[in-house]
């Protein structure tokens, strides 16, 4: 063959590579642009790997409810110039009080010399437009302080329930009432009145009023009190003991092992379980106590510090929480944990837990809090938990009128009147009220 | 066979699945297009129903990902700011994450939610150029100004990359060449990440139609729908941008979360 032909067909076989490779790539990239079969079918491997990369690449999405926010009850009144609405049933880490909150953290954060005032003066205050907070159970102010972001004041009240924030001239004021009233304070602050103003004219909400405004037939009750013009129907809740229905998973979940021989079951029902320092006590009311000593650094009972040794209320709070969320989570049920109390001891702390369900509060017949965890240095020492599983039926209770309730409670001068769920140890709980 | 006859057989088929592949790719845009145009036109007639007219070059085409942000505060940025209103001043700690800046000239006040309230009496040769000094520096594009004559007022809103932030505005009044006030909220420089899952605006429109039903809400015209987002201020952030899509009517803007798709009405 000549060498011209040679040639020729050499380019002719470079020519023929070069179409395979590229009708071969065009079609790879035409199959991949094609929708895929099945469940996928709407989408193809390019838009399959898009959306992959945005997924990888999205941030991550820190939602409210995270379990290091303390979750505590709380109930707000917004009064302006037309209408005095309020917010119950609402917990710190709920939508309604991180709009609301946001102008006490300021307040507290700008608040100036405080003034005592009498009690009177702070219930007047009460008429006119503000912005009212009750936590339902006396604070201590460094709690407060730590869930807010801001440094209380020097001249706070070691324990604050009731707070109120009222335009003022150009700036606001802000009153601070402790627990059981009494001890009132004012202060200034640098919150916008007018930015208060409009906050508080935005408000929708049950109609909502205090019992101090309402005359002489709710003088005996607390003047802070809050009434709701609607009573809606409670729900009844079905009540289980939690723990036996998922024992082995509940001791992994509090660093037990299921397996252990070292597990017995007293006369009195009561199952024990050791480990080398520890010991878990399921009792058959639905009750578990713990008791342990120094915790690891990898365990559930450790409370992180950002000095070492020394937690804060507020760090010691977020652990006790973070462990009960922990334990309760395999628990199927409506309830939810809130923060009701906390205190230092000689030891360490003291932190006090109760439920709500659908926003109503549980109590116990005995008026045991649900959950006690005491804390030494940086470790859970002790825990008592009431391991009860509640569940919203269909079923509802109406409760007395709020006035008949008002004329029942008389005989406790001073009482504040509130809807409950009581738990009394049966296998359902109705809604009631309550008299504190 | 010889090897480049072979080759062209496998040329020819190539080149026939490519053909196949190519008429597969043609009927599924022209499907796609097909239900584009059924949905749009469905979302028309719904519409339509209602008694509000939606003109269909409004309805968004393109998939938005916005993301969530949380700007960082910038105690930089916002003494640069101050110092453009005030000169020469040093901010002071008022407490609650408030700071206040003083100088000869006035004062200006910056919260952490970032609200701006300044009251001072600055002269300035000429408003127009001032303010969009002012603006371009900070990230924020003049919307309406009524200043005539060194008088008057103009507003301005905060413009990122990917979208316009809608309730984050800074109005300045003039008076005889003097700036008297600054009000509105100042955020600072924030990054996006464009890689979050949005809501689609068909479906924003969807659910705003669904609101003015249920609330009872009057509107006859969407003047307007774009994608960006909304400032808020909470307890546990006190700045976010969230995305949202502002749907304009006749009467008011209403807002449509991209994440729940919440609606909420300007207020």
């Amino acid at each position: 063959m000549s060498a011209f032909a040679n040639k020729r067909e050499a380019r002719i076989n470079r020519l023929q590579n070069l179409a395979i490779l590229l009708l071969t790539l065009s079609a790879a990239f035409l199959f991949a642009c094609l929708p895929l079969f099945g469940t996928l079918s709407d989408q193809s491997l390019l838009e399959l790997a898009r959306e992959q990369a945005r997924r990888e690449n999205a941030p991550v999405q820190t939602g409210v409810s995270n379990a290091a926010q303390l979750a505590l009850p709380v109930r707000m009144v917004y009064t302006n110039d037309f209408a005095r609405l309020g917010a119950d049933a609402e917990t710190t880490l709920s939508a309604e009080f991180e709009r609301a909150g946001t102008y006490l953290s300021e307040a507290i954060g700008s608040a100036g010399d405080a003034a005592w005032i009498s009690e009177t003066v702070f219930l007047s205050a009460l008429r006119g437009e503000g912005l009212f907070f009750d936590f339902t159970a006396p604070l201590p102010a460094p709690l407060l302080s730590g869930l807010l972001g801001v440094e209380m004041p020097m001249h706070a009240p070691e324990y604050v329930r009731r707070m109120l924030l009222c335009p003022a001239g150009a700036a606001s004021a802000l009153f601070y009432m402790e627990d059981g009233g009494g001890v009132c304070y004012r202060c200034d602050t640098a919150v916008s009145s007018s930015a208060l103003a409009d906050f508080l004219a935005s408000q929708s909400g049950r109609s909502a009023d205090f019992a101090y405004l309402l005359g002489p037939a709710y003088a005996a009750l607390s003047p802070c009190t809050i009434i709701f013009n609607d009573a809606a129907p409670c729900r009844v809740l079905s009540v289980t003991n939690a723990v036996p229905l998922n024992e082995d998973a509940f001791l992994r979940r509090a660093g037990f092992n299921s397996h252990t021989d070292n597990r017995f079951t007293e006369s009195s029902g009561t199952v024990i379980v050791r480990e080398v320092s520890s010991t878990l006590y399921l009792r058959p009311d639905g009750t578990v106590e713990y008791r342990g000593g120094d915790a690891a650094a990898d365990s559930v009972y450790f409370v992180p510090a950002a000095v070492p040794g020394a937690p804060t209320l507020f760090e010691a709070a977020s652990a006790a929480q973070r462990l009960l969320l922990s334990l309760t989570q395999i628990f199927p049920d409506d309830a939810a944990l809130c923060l009701s109390g906390a205190r230092e001891t000689e030891e360490g702390f003291e932190i006090a837990f109760d439920l709500t369900a659908d926003g109503t509060p549980i109590r116990f017949a005995d008026g045991a809090h649900a959950a006690v965890v005491e804390i030494a240095g940086q470790s859970v020492r002790s825990f008592t938990l009431r391991a009860r599983s509640y569940t919203l039926t269909e079923e509802t209770t109406a409760l007395l009128p709020f006035a008949l309730s008002a004329a029942i409670a008389r005989v406790w001068d001073g009482a504040e009147l509130l809807t409950a769920y009581v738990d009394a140890g049966g296998d359902t709980a109705e809604c009631a009220w309550l008299a504190e | 066979m010889k090897t480049s006859r072979l080759k062209s057989i496998v040329i020819v088929v190539l080149a026939l699945l490519n053909l196949c592949l190519l008429a597969m790719l043609a009927i599924r845009q022209v499907q796609e297009r097909a239900a584009r145009e059924r949905a749009d036109a469905e979302l028309l007639r719904l519409f339509a129903a209602s008694g509000v007219e939606l003109p269909a070059h409004l309805i968004p085409r393109e998939e938005t990902h916005l993301s969530p942000i949380e700007p960082a505060r910038s105690p930089e940025a916002e003494a640069a700011f101050a110092a453009a209103l005030l000169g020469d001043c040093a901010p002071e700690d008022v407490g609650g994450g408030i700071y206040r800046y003083v100088s000869g000239a006035g004062q200006c006040l910056l919260r952490a939610s970032g609200a701006v309230e300044a009251s001072l009496e600055l002269g300035v040769e000429d408003p127009e150029t001032f303010f969009e000094g002012v603006f371009a520096a900070n990230g924020y594009a003049a919307l309406y100004s009524d200043v005539n004559n060194g008088s008057g007022t103009v507003t301005a809103v905060r413009m990122l990359e990917r979208g316009m932030v809608f309730n984050a505005r800074l109005t300045l009044e003039f008076s005889d060449n003097r700036l008297i006030s600054v009000d509105g909220s100042f955020v600072p420089p924030a990054a996006e990440s464009g890689q979050g899952e949005n809501l689609d605006g068909v479906t924003a429109l969807v659910r705003f139609l669904d609101y003015i039903r249920e609330n009872g809400e009057v509107c006859t015209v969407v003047s307007d729908v774009r994608a960006g987002y909304l400032l808020q201020s909470t307890a546990s952030a006190a700045q976010r941008l969230i995305p949202a899509w502002r749907i304009g009517t006749d009467v008011t803007e209403y807002y449509v979360n991209m994440t729940t798709g919440e609606v909420s009405r300007e207020s």
